[in-house]
């Protein structure tokens, strides 16, 4: 190993100063899914999601890293925010991919354990969750040791690198970490943040990673419908570049999205209580506001559509009751806002004739004739007066019965194939949020696909005896949570409706939440003997106030659960190629799927619900 | 009570007392808790514990009335009628345990009904017979809640006839203790086994559908004792029973190794 390490290495100390090694190099796409069931395993965060973390120019030595390395330094360092967990979005610092492998697990391992803190404390943390972590797993000490004394080996080799009293004491630090606090003690200005960075510890500049990451999410989801209409995907890395290396020519968008992140990703520390969060929240989504626009206007893709404020009263869909109050669970403070939302019911203000294409009429019509089978699906019915069969067990009953002298009457010895009569009461909720607005093929939104999918759906239902509702929502802010009752339990399918659920267009956000308990107060009064509450969306739940990120997840999994307890299971079917940690965490494993490829959607909903509900 | 002949059973807190008020007073009584978690061990000890037969049925959804009562047998042109578990418990003084009820067919639980009640007969249709229960019968029931048996889970008149203990995994030392007592295994090992085992439950919901039961670390632990390399024994025993998907699988062994210490 050590003779391999030495060639690889000559190599690369010939090629340029760059710390990777591109040959062993692991991209964090192929164990995603494996690293964050590790970091979850090894008791980190569950509400955490997996990221990329930035591509970004370390803090300290700028110069001297530009020195080192022919091209710009990139640097990607492991860290923790409030809503993600970040890790390198490849391992090439070791020239064999094993360990590369290994200092992946070995992050995960120590981020579980790191508590993500003010700078000031950053060493310490870090150097505690090193010993945590190793207590606690001693398995990983052979592991760590490995990776330890390896990248030091590879520090030592890199030329540029003086290896001056900062160094030595890292490399003393990575080689005995039992050691830290005495380390520490003897070296009281130590602070290697402004030497060359050490991959396996967490990154010191936790916060600034966050910050840049949510503003660039924001840049990357308001182009979103850029990206439909390019037809391709942006390219995060670029935008990530973009947005860190702005500087004097773009102050007004830095200086602006500095403050509404510091706003929505600081609210879980610094703000538990605040009393003020009303106004503060308000003022950030006019910020957020305001830059869509400057935004809009810079994006090259073109024609944006964030209508983020409403439309005159003249052009906007009609309010038939907006009086609907519902509360909202915030976790900061462990407490359910009594009639914090309030819930409008709304109707599209055009109601066209539908023009479901012809195709898809044929689909919902063989659609229906599955249905229809399937509700006939039958069942044998045990002691009936006629039947079929002969009921065994009833007759060797009975002719017990007559030897031990007792006759009675009721014969009922028959087996009969009967109808399943099941009692059922299933709700369909509709994610309309303007995001569903963004293309997925060359000629349709998402929008479009799920229309498609409640046609679908209602006609395939409509053949079978259950009771179904079709719903829809968005929502701006927590005042006005948008409901739009397509079909009631008791509304039969009929023109309308279809002409109704041809009608929707995407708007605003996805206060899913206060939707979801709306909808658990509708299926609540069946008197059926299963609910079922079937979620279609397109991603996560959010809003344009403090409702994001982890605000709304835990809101909406509060509100599944208190639909979970009123006996009504909810199931969510969602549209999306991203690996969304926080689904299970709503849902629960077993409640909800992912439909890759949205065209799927049309074909499979009615299926899964046969399959959900058999 | 240090009786020998007890079945190993480590409070995990008042259930014992409870238990025992429950059949003084002739009140039925409901455990609910995850499997694994010691419920049908807790039910045999008890039963042993107060002195009375324990007749325990596993509920399938096959289950009909007349398995738990009782039917007639035809035995060479002569009928002999054949007492169910339920009927022998109550005709006997016994304990009753019903496992996993949800899994029952409904109308069978309906039998159970008057005798959950302060009625506590049993009428048997077949031969006419009202049997009550004596002083000492008692009927226990078990399932596991959650969101698997969500869609048929047990109705508010059968529930709300019985007096209801919740158990969950034990807290960890109480874990450690039963372990080591079922196994003998070292102190050292069981408490990587039981903290590596508390790891995993988190993920039940995310990654994993079932957390890891007290069973399955005690089987652990078993085919540790008995020589069996301590990884293998965690693959077989505690790892591959909670899922199918390989990459998890791996994932999760990687853990296991990075606990264990046994590269
Ligand atoms: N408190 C305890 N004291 C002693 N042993 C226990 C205890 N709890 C669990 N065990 C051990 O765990 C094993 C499984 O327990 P048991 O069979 O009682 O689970 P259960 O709750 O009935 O599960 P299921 O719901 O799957 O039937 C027992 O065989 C025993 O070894
Ligand atoms: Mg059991």
């Amino acid at each position: 190993m050590e003779e391999f390490v030495g060639q690889l290495w000559h190599k690369y100390i010939t090629k340029a100063a760059s710390m990777e090694f591109p040959d062993a190099q692991v991209e964090l796409n192929d164990v995603r899914h494996t690293l964050s069931v590790q970091f979850r395993a090894f008791g980190g965060d569950l509400a955490l999601e997996l990221k990329d973390s930035l591509n970004k120019n370390w803090k300290g030595k700028r110069n001297f890293l530009s020195r080192l390395a022919s091209s710009e330094q990139k640097l990607e360092l492991a860290s923790i925010g409030h809503n993600n967990l970040y890790l390198p979005k490849n391992m090439a610092i070791y020239p064999d991919k094993e360990l590369n492998k290994r200092a992946y697990l070995w992050l995960v391992a120590l981020a579980a354990s790191y508590q993500p803190d003010a700078e000031a404390n950053w060493l310490k943390k870090n150097c505690d969750a090193v010993s945590q972590t190793l207590k606690k797993f001693p398995g990983l000490r052979k592991i760590y040791h490995a990776l330890a004394t390896q990248h030091v080996k590879i520090r030592e080799h890199i030329k540029t690198l003086k290896a001056d009293a900062t160094e030595m004491t890292i490399r003393e630090l990575l080689c005995n970490p039992e050691s830290a606090k005495t380390i520490l003690e003897e070296n009281p200005d130590f602070d290697p943040r402004q030497a060359f960075p050490v991959p396996l510890w967490c990154d010191p500049f936790p916060v600034e990673a966050e910050r840049i990451k949510s503003s660039l999410k924001d840049t990357i989801d308001s182009s979103d419908h850029a990206k439909g209409e390019k037809g391709k995907k942006l390219n995060i890395r670029k935008k990530g570049e973009y947005t860190s290396d702005i500087d004097e020519k773009d102050g007004l968008m830095a200086f602006r999205l500095e403050s509404i992140f510091s706003w929505t990703e600081f609210i879980p520390v610094d703000r538990t209580a605040d009393e003020d969060e009303e106004d503060n929240a308000s003022m950030a989504a006019e910020d957020i506001d305001k830059i869509s626009v400057v935004r809009g206007a810079e994006t090259k893709a073109g024609k944006l559509k964030f209508d983020l404020d409403l439309p005159g009263s003249d052009q906007d869909d009609i309010t038939i009751n907006e009086g609907i109050k519902l509360p909202e669970w915030d976790y900061r403070k462990s407490l359910l806002q009594k009639d914090y939302c309030r819930l409008h019911l709304m109707e599209p203000r055009r109601i066209d004739s539908h023009a479901f294409s012809s195709k898809l009429r044929e689909r919902a019509k063989r659609l229906k004739a599955q249905f229809e089978f399937l509700a006939m699906q039958k069942q044998w019915l045990r002691g009936q007066p006629d039947g079929s069969e002969i009921d065994l067990e009833r007759f060797i009953l009975r002719r017990a019965d007559e030897l031990n002298g007792q006759v009675k009457q009721d014969d009922n010895l028959y087996m009969e194939l009967r109808q399943n009569l099941r009692s059922l009461s299933c709700l369909l909720l509709a994610d309309l949020s303007l995001s569903t607005d963004s293309y997925v093929s060359n000629d349709s939104r998402v929008i479009d696909i799920i229309k498609d999918s409640l046609y679908l759906f209602s006609e395939a239902l409509s053949a079978t005896q259950d009771r179904f509702a079709i719903g829809g929502f968005s929502s701006k802010r927590r005042d006005m949570v948008r409901y739009y009752p397509i079909k009631t339990f008791d509304e039969n399918q009929s023109e309308a409706i279809r002409n109704k659920i041809s009608s929707l267009s995407p708007g605003y956000y996805t206060r899913m939440g206060t939707a979801i308990r709306h909808a658990t107060n509708l299926l609540e009064v069946e008197s059926t003997e299963t609910k079922l509450l079937l979620l279609l969306s397109d991603g996560k739940p959010n809003d344009i106030d403090l409702y994001e990120g982890r605000y709304g997840i835990e809101d909406t999994k509060h509100a599944v659960h208190e639909a979970f307890t009123k006996g009504i299971r909810v199931f969510c079917v969602t549209i999306d190629d991203e690996d969304n940690n926080y689904l299970p965490y709503i849902f629960g494993s077993a409640n909800y799927i992912k439909v890759k490829r949205a065209t799927e959607l049309p074909e499979k909903l009615p299926k899964l619900y046969s399959l959900l509900t058999k | 009570m240090s009786d020998n002949s007890l079945p190993l059973y480590i409070p995990q807190s008042n259930e014992v007392e409870v238990f025992e008020t429950a059949f003084k007073n002739q009140l039925p009584l409901m455990l609910k808790g995850p499997t694994g978690c010691g419920k049908t061990r807790f039910v045999a000890h008890m039963a042993e514990k107060l002195g009375r037969p324990l007749y325990t049925v596993a509920c399938h959804d096959d289950l009909t009335a007349a398995d738990l009562v009782g039917r007639y047998l035809i035995e060479g042109g002569q009928t002999v009628w054949r007492d169910g578990p339920l009927t022998r418990a109550v005709r006997e003084g016994g304990i009753c345990y019903l496992d996993e009820v949800v899994e029952a067919r409904k109308d069978t639980t309906v039998v159970i009904h008057p005798l959950s009640d302060d009625r506590r007969v049993l009428p048997i249709d077949r031969t006419g017979e009202q049997l009550h229960a004596p002083d000492d019968f008692m009927l226990v029931i078990s399932y596991n809640p959650g969101y698997q048996n969500l869609l048929k889970g047990l109705k508010p008149s059968t529930r709300q006839r019985f007096v209801s203990l919740t158990f969950d995994y034990p807290k960890s030392d109480i874990e450690q203790s039963i372990v080591r007592k079922e196994t003998g295994l070292d102190e050292f090992t069981v408490r990587q086994l039981v903290d590596l085992s508390n790891s995993l439950r988190r993920l039940k919901d995310h990654d994993l559908e079932e957390s890891v039961s007290t069973r399955l670390i005690v089987y652990t632990a078993t085919l540790i004792q008995a020589g069996m390399n301590p990884l293998q024994a965690c693959r077989s025993a505690l790892i591959e029973p909670l899922s199918d998907d390989e990459e998890v699988v791996a994932a999760l062994m990687d853990v296991v190794n990075a606990k264990l210490d046994v590269f």
